[in-house]
């Protein structure tokens, strides 16, 4: 049984997409191995998407966000706890995906070693 | 390298927060007056949802408010949720980004770097010249006595300086934006004519009726990033009656109709102990309310206070009461330091976008 924790990141502003914050990602991942630290760069609010503003965008990578969780606990990863990172539109989106899932009671599940 | 100390017994779930040139106050520029209707207020309307969003001129769902106001409520699911991070850290670049000014990215309400040559800027050992020491930011120069022929001399350099984008902004983007638009409109016609004359004989469709939502589509995205344009390049006013310092160089307003509708900045409309309460909060009140400098909080920093609104200035004490470790980020190889900071496409010019992910990496806790 292995401890994960997962770092999620968002994508960025107005005509972000996913690729804008692949320096982010592998700097991370220079950092910390896979056994350490998971890895998602959120891609569902790429292009058009970050038109539709802050709440869809939230929306979205609370879906995003919450499905990851469910896959890694499928794989039989347990996530320790969850950083997050926004660039640019990408880091109002997080604080709504926050509190989304801070009200689904989605950080609830996290088990943090005691 | 990193070095942390992990607490045993510290159950954190939520570990670093971070963001990155994020517009937390969103993007209007911070304006007085007419100024502010035409380019902040009705401009913005027009906008996408995330250009209302960012503006501050969206009412979000039935509470009235706009949704960045919401994002900042002590009372709101989303403040609560960001108040369980461990480490909360933001950057912000101060000069150069276009799309997301300093104060908003740094959650301030002073611009100290409007004008780089009148400040002294300490950066933090082993980052310069890029990260900041965020206690000292910048400290004004003391003022030196200029001659009438330098200052003369000065502002001519300073429109000089300004003059490529002036004359980008002015004459090439508006003409380029007819052109294209102007085109568009022309290749969609003769495409249509074609395709039309192609099946003569057969029903005919009326094809400019999908093609036109497209067209206003395409209208309405030009219309976007003209205005963004437009926005980036008007100049940050201050509020009225401070003292006018050479570094700050407030720009005193004759117009004292501030009175735009906005809310007042300490709302003391009744806070509904709901133990259930949903993240919304009863609309406050609709008073028109001027905004002295005096009446906030004293600004103790050598920097006058930008011409915010009562809102953000209630979101900047909100966000502060929760606490951020910001860092202030000196690009100066890149033009457009919002892509640079997190070298958004590989580039030589961005390459002081490792320092910052370098000090980023440093303080991140896993």
């Amino acid at each position: 049984m292995r401890s994960a924790n997962t770092s999620d990141m968002t994508t960025p502003s107005l005509w972000g997409n996913p690729t804008h914050l692949s320096h982010v990602a592998s700097s991370l991942r220079g950092e910390f191995s896979e056994d350490i630290l998971q890895i998602l760069v959120a891609k569902r609010n790429s292009g058009n998407f970050t038109y539709d503003g802050i709440e869809l965008g939230g929306e979205r990578l609370t879906n995003e966000i919450e499905n990851e969780l469910a896959e890694l606990e499928r794989k039989g990863k347990k996530v320790k706890n969850i950083s997050l990172v926004g660039y640019s539109l990408g880091g109002l989106v997080a604080r709504y995906a926050i509190g989304l899932l801070y009200s689904k009671g989605v950080f609830d599940k996290l088990q943090p070693v005691v | 390298m990193i070095v942390h100390v992990l607490h045993p017994g510290v159950t954190h779930k939520l570990q670093n927060f971070t963001t990155f040139a994020s517009p937390h106050l969103g993007v209007r520029t911070p304006l007085l007056g007419w100024h502010n209707q035409i380019f902040n207020v009705l401009g913005a309307r027009t906008l996408s949802t995330s250009g209302q969003q960012l503006f501050l001129v969206d009412s979000f769902r039935e509470t009235g408010r706009p949704l960045l106001s919401l994002l900042a409520d002590p009372q709101s699911i989303f403040m609560r949720g960001l108040s369980a991070f461990r480490n909360r850290s933001l950057y912000a670049n101060i000069v150069g980004d276009r799309a997301v000014p300093f104060y908003t990215a740094m959650i301030t309400r002073i611009d100290p770097f409007v004008d780089l040559d009148a400040v002294n800027i300490t950066y933090v050992p082993g980052y310069e010249d890029v990260i900041i020491d965020s206690d000292k930011l910048a400290i004004p120069k003391p003022e030196q006595p200029t001659t009438y022929y330098e200052s003369l001399v000065g502002g001519a350099y300073k429109i000089l300086d300004k003059a490529p984008l002036f004359l980008l902004f002015t004459a090439v983007i508006p003409i380029g934006s007819l052109v294209y638009l102007a085109n568009s409109g022309v290749q969609s016609f003769m495409s249509a004519q074609r395709i039309k004359d192609h099946e003569d004989g057969k029903a005919g469709i009326d094809r400019g009726a999908y093609r036109f939502p497209l067209m206003i589509e395409g209208l309405r995205r030009r219309a976007e990033s003209a205005l963004e344009n437009i926005n980036a390049t008007q100049h940050e006013e201050y509020l009225p009656d401070q003292p006018i310092t050479r570094s700050g160089q407030a720009q005193q307003t004759e117009d004292t109709s501030i009175s735009d509708g906005y809310v007042p900045v300490h709302d003391h409309s009744s806070q509904n102990g709901d133990a259930k309460s949903s993240w919304l909060q009863p609309p406050p009140s609709n008073e028109k309310q001027m905004v002295e400098a005096k009446d906030l909080p004293s600004n103790d920093s050598p920097f006058p206070t930008l011409a915010l609104t009562p809102e953000q200035f209630a979101m900047i004490d909100s966000l502060d009461n929760l606490g951020f470790t910001k860092h202030a980020v000196h690009i100066h190889k890149a033009r457009h330091s919002h892509a640079a900071i997190i070298i958004r496409t590989p580039r030589d010019a961005f390459s002081e976008g490792k320092i910052v992910s370098r000090h980023w990496l440093e303080r991140f806790e896993v």
